[in-house]
């Protein structure tokens, strides 16, 4: 075992660490802003016109309406939160349900590299749980031992499931959408960047595991050294594990991978959202203030100018 | 838009051969547009068809339905795809000088 | 091709050959029976674009000077810009947005596309693919990410003028079915992306079908409706109707209009009065039998429920819906029901609920639940081996999957039609009939064909398979399609590949079944003479 005190820095060293605490820091706060700045967007969106589908994912079996309207005071169509729409979206959450029925092939790879993906994210939490614990017991003498801490088990299962779930899922995906040509047109060069950097991140994470760390102690430790502000030295290996981590991090408000948020808003806000224009109603209220917009749209039949309400009553 | 010269004179008509312009209408006008649409020669019953659909025309700006159509000259539907083989709203409505039919007709 | 080739320029981005297109059942698994679609005029061609897939559907015309094309391409980047602000486009700002941005081009959806599976799988009519070429224009030249960015996301476009008409021809190679986006996990509106290609074209550039604008929404607005039918036209013809109805049934109805403090004010798709009488007359047959309060107006807009600018203008829409809201006001009525219109359900109902303010959101519903309770609570005697023929039923897209309205149609069909037949798939997951969207009524050029032969024959081949048992012409079969919209498209899909003679097909609404199965009627009321 190893006390993390007793590595002899060079400078280069040292610049490294304090790089890779700065990065891991900015890395945790851009995702944390670039995804409140989304949310709050989507949360803000103005009312729109109803543009509902009465199923979207899902199909139900005995399918009954009595022929909506406004007024029909069915609570039936009123809730956009019934059972079955909160099912069927599950659904889509925890096992891909379209996917899976869809395609079974492109559902194996898709769901391994989401398992990798979300279990990495559970590693780190842990990861800086244990830190975090580590650091507010006040213990000056911070050894490798304490920093391991009991969570080392679940620590060493989650590190292996997703290495291993994200080297097999994206390889995996890579390789499909390579190979097929409908979705190979359609895939950016980003999306490629994306599953090589998950890719070496499991690769360097498994040689990391196997060969200089078996407890993923170092990790921990790095943690450590953020919290008390004095950076405890990473070897070269989980520099580069770190650095791709974060540069993966980084890289996913890039990508639509926000839809886990941003569908949510689809179809509770969009395609589930049936709630009628009743009198005295938080829509109503809604309704009242985009009506009041002004238009500037320019062909011929609009009059620019003219706010929404005035244009639906224009005759010309 | 495109010209076009049916019954000796110059008429405006639409990408697919209606005239636009209604009042140059004419019986030349009429047996030229019965050529294009494989209705020539024109019969006592092309007329009847065809005068009818003018004058509901000149006084609805319509074309009548062609239920009503077939009531009112007594020829039925099937005899009237064989005289206009474009089919009373394509066909004869054609040659009678109407519009094209819009909406969801 | 890639995607980026739209804005080449060629002769044509993709042919449609027969042999490319999904193959039909008996007996049009024969090609010689096949119809073939017509061909441009080169002078067609020469006057508008037509280089997408040689059909023309909007007919953009080509410009005449270097300035008017330089016009149209700043007109059509305003517009887009415009598609993106909560000002001008609150109407649909939420959707738009998340479709554009967050499809990971998963391609799940490809399968739902009428118009996809049945040209045979041509790139330009994928679902993915407008939105794929919109969102590289936006990343581009509304955004204006820089160079790297546009790299690393693929978003390698050439603005130009063949693109823009390309797109604007695209825009309606689409029938905002939506199929596409029930399929999405992860809720991504492709058929949406069509429509605000729409109304960047209508709302920025004045540039729309001429059936549906000039002739529609503008002439609807104008004249009554977009039949052309104005109200001296429509007193005569209500007359005709009355008639009609007292030699069908023998005896006299009085068809009531304009008659205040009504409790229904039904709205019909003009194009009935029109094309299919007998439908409006069963409305007023069974309306009568059964008791019912209930009123026409004789208003401008106020005879006709169409509103073509759901499908196409924002501005238009809520023209019309307001109008027709105005005019169910001042007569007073409880509410508005509309009629055997898939388009006017949605946009009147469901669409316009939110541009509908104060005393212009009356109620409005279906008309189908008021048949449905007509006869399945036997308010009216019916015998059902009166319509003891083979019979599928049609689920139009906006009454179905948009609306939810899919059993009260079925309990009517179950009940009076021994031999009713689902097709394969049906309900909310059934297939466009190809005329949505406003295609039925867009009658130019080779348009009509491209939909006979493209968007609706995965419809035919539903129906061809649905009725194979009894396929041979001797046998008529009946296609229930309560849709105005749809009753047209599968009637021109029936005449082009001469389904009647070849099979015995014949289609028509749901209303004049049940009219047929009235046991007080001397004779058949369905006259299959009208194929």
């Amino acid at each position: 075992m190893f006390e993390a005190n007793t590595f002899s820095k060079s400078d280069l060293g040292l610049t490294m660490d304090i790089f890779l605490i700065l990065l891991t820091c900015f890395a945790y706060i851009f995702i944390l802003v670039a995804y409140s700045a989304k949310i709050v967007k989507y949360a803000r969106m103005p009312i729109h016109l109803r543009w509902e589908l009465f199923t979207a994912t899902k199909t139900e079996k005995k399918p009954y309406h009595h022929g909506l309207t406004a007024f029909e005071a069915q609570p039936f169509q009123s809730s956009r939160w019934r059972l079955s729409n909160v099912w069927s979206f599950l659904k889509e959450y925890l096992w891909f349900h379209s996917y899976l029925s869809h395609d079974k092939t492109y559902w194996c790879f898709l769901y391994i590299a989401h398992i990798g993906f979300v279990s990495l994210i559970i590693f780190q939490a842990v990861c800086i749980a244990t830190a975090l614990g580590t650091f507010l017991a006040h213990d000056q003498t911070i050894t490798a031992e304490r920093a391991t801490g009991s969570l080392v088990a679940l620590r060493i299962l989650l590190a292996i499931i997703s290495f291993a779930a994200g080297i097999i899922g994206n390889i995996g995906l890579m390789v499909y959408r390579i190979s097929h040509r409908d979705l190979r047109l359609y895939t950016p060069p980003l999306t490629f960047i994306g599953y090589c950097i998950s890719i070496c991140t499991c690769l360097i994470g498994f040689i990391l595991l196997l060969t200089n760390d078996p407890h993923f102690s170092g990790y921990v430790l790095f943690f450590v050294g953020m919290f008390q502000i004095k950076p405890i030295a990473v070897s070269g290996l989980l520099g580069l594990f770190i650095f791709l981590n974060m540069l993966h991090l980084i890289y996913l408000p890039f990508t639509p991978g926000f839809h886990y948020v941003t569908r949510f808003f689809a179809f509770f806000n969009v395609l589930w959202d049936t709630r009628p224009n009743q009198k005295g109603s938080p829509v109503e209220k809604a309704i009242g203030q985009v009506m009041g917009k002004k238009i500037t749209w320019s062909a011929p039949h609009i009059k620019s100018g003219q706010t929404w309400e005035q244009a639906a009553k224009h005759r010309s | 838009m495109a010209k076009t010269t049916l019954g000796g004179i110059e008429i405006e008509v639409d990408e697919d051969g209606f005239i636009q312009e209604p009042e140059k209408w004419n019986k030349e006008v009429a047996e030229d547009l019965s050529k294009l649409e494989q209705a020539f020669p024109m019969g006592e019953d092309h007329w009847k068809i065809v005068n009818y659909l003018r004058d509901y025309y000149l006084k609805y700006e319509i074309a009548p339905p062609i239920r009503m159509l077939v009531k009112q000259t007594g020829i039925d539907l099937k005899t009237i795809y064989q005289l206009f083989p474009g089919g009373p709203a394509k066909g004869a409505c054609k040659v009678a000088g109407l519009p094209k039919p819009t909406g969801c007709v | 091709m890639r995607i980026e080739d739209i804005s080449k320029k060629s002769d044509q981005i993709i042919k449609i050959r027969q042999s490319d297109l999904l193959p039909l059942p008996y007996p049009y698994n024969n090609p010689e029976k096949d119809t073939a679609m017509r061909e441009l005029s080169s002078d067609q061609r020469e006057r508008y674009e037509a280089s997408l897939d040689g059909v023309i559907g909007v007919g953009i015309q080509r410009p005449s000077s270097k300035a008017e094309e330089e016009l149209f391409i700043h007109k059509f980047l305003s517009g887009l810009a415009k598609l993106f602000e909560k000002e001008n486009n609150w109407t649909f700002l939420h959707p738009l947005y998340h479709s554009l941005e967050y499809c990971v081009k998963c391609q799940i959806c490809n399968d739902s596309c009428p118009a996809y599976i049945a040209s045979g799988r041509k790139e330009i009519y994928r679902p993915t693919y407008r939105p794929e070429v919109l969102r590289r224009i936006v990343d581009k030249y509304i955004k204006k990410k820089n160079r790297a960015s546009l790299k690393l996301t693929g978003s390698d476009i050439e603005l130009n003028w063949t693109l823009i008409a390309r797109l604007g021809e695209l825009a309606y190679r689409c029938t905002l079915c939506r199929k596409c986006t029930q399929a999405c996990p992860l809720g991504i509106d492709n058929g949406l992306i069509s429509h605000e290609i729409r109304k960047v074209f209508s709302q920025e550039m004045g540039i729309a079908p001429k059936e549906l604008h000039e002739q529609g929404t503008v002439q609807q607005l104008k004249v009554g409706s977009s039949t052309g039918i104005n109200p001296r036209a429509l007193e005569n013809i209500i007359e005709f109707m009355e008639n009609d109805i007292e030699e069908k049934i023998g005896r006299k109805i009085k068809i009531p209009v304009d008659k205040k403090g009504a409790e229904i004010l039904l709205l019909h798709n003009a194009g009935e009065f029109m094309s299919w009488p007998e439908n409006t007359e069963a409305f007023a047959i069974i309306f009568d039998a059964a008791g019912i309060d209930w009123t026409l107006s004789s208003e401008t807009v106020g005879y006709d429920a169409v509103n073509y600018g759901v499908w196409y203008d924002d501005i238009q829409l809520a023209r019309v819906a307001t109008r027709q809201a105005e005019i169910a006001r001042n007569l007073g009525v409880k509410k508005i029901n509309v009629g055997e219109c898939g388009h006017a359900h949605k946009a009147m109902i469901v669409v316009a609920d939110r541009v509908l303010t104060g005393d212009l959101n009356i109620p409005r519903e279906s008309a189908l639940p008021i048949l449905r309770d007509i006869v399945v609570g036997d308010k009216i005697k019916l015998d059902s081996s009166r319509n003891n023929f083979p019979i599928t039923l049609h689920d139009p897209c906006n009454m179905v999957r948009l609306m939810g309205i899919v059993e009260p149609q079925r309990e009517i069909l179950k009940k009076i039609c021994p031999q009713f037949l689902e097709m394969e798939p049906h309900g909310v997951d059934n297939y466009c009939c190809g005329g949505g969207s406003g295609f039925a009524i867009m009658q130019s050029m080779n348009f009509p064909d491209w939909r006979s032969a493209v968007s609706g024959r995965i419809k035919l081949k539903q129906i061809l398979e649905v009725f194979q048992d009894t396929i041979s012409p001797d046998v008529k079969k009946y296609v229930c399609a309560p849709c105005s919209n749809c009753k047209g498209q599968i009637r021109d899909l029936l005449n082009y590949y001469n389904v009647w003679d070849e099979c015995g097909i014949f289609y028509g609404g749901l209303a004049e079944l049940i009219v047929n199965a009235m046991i007080d009627l001397e004779k058949p009321f369905i006259e299959w003479e009208w194929h």
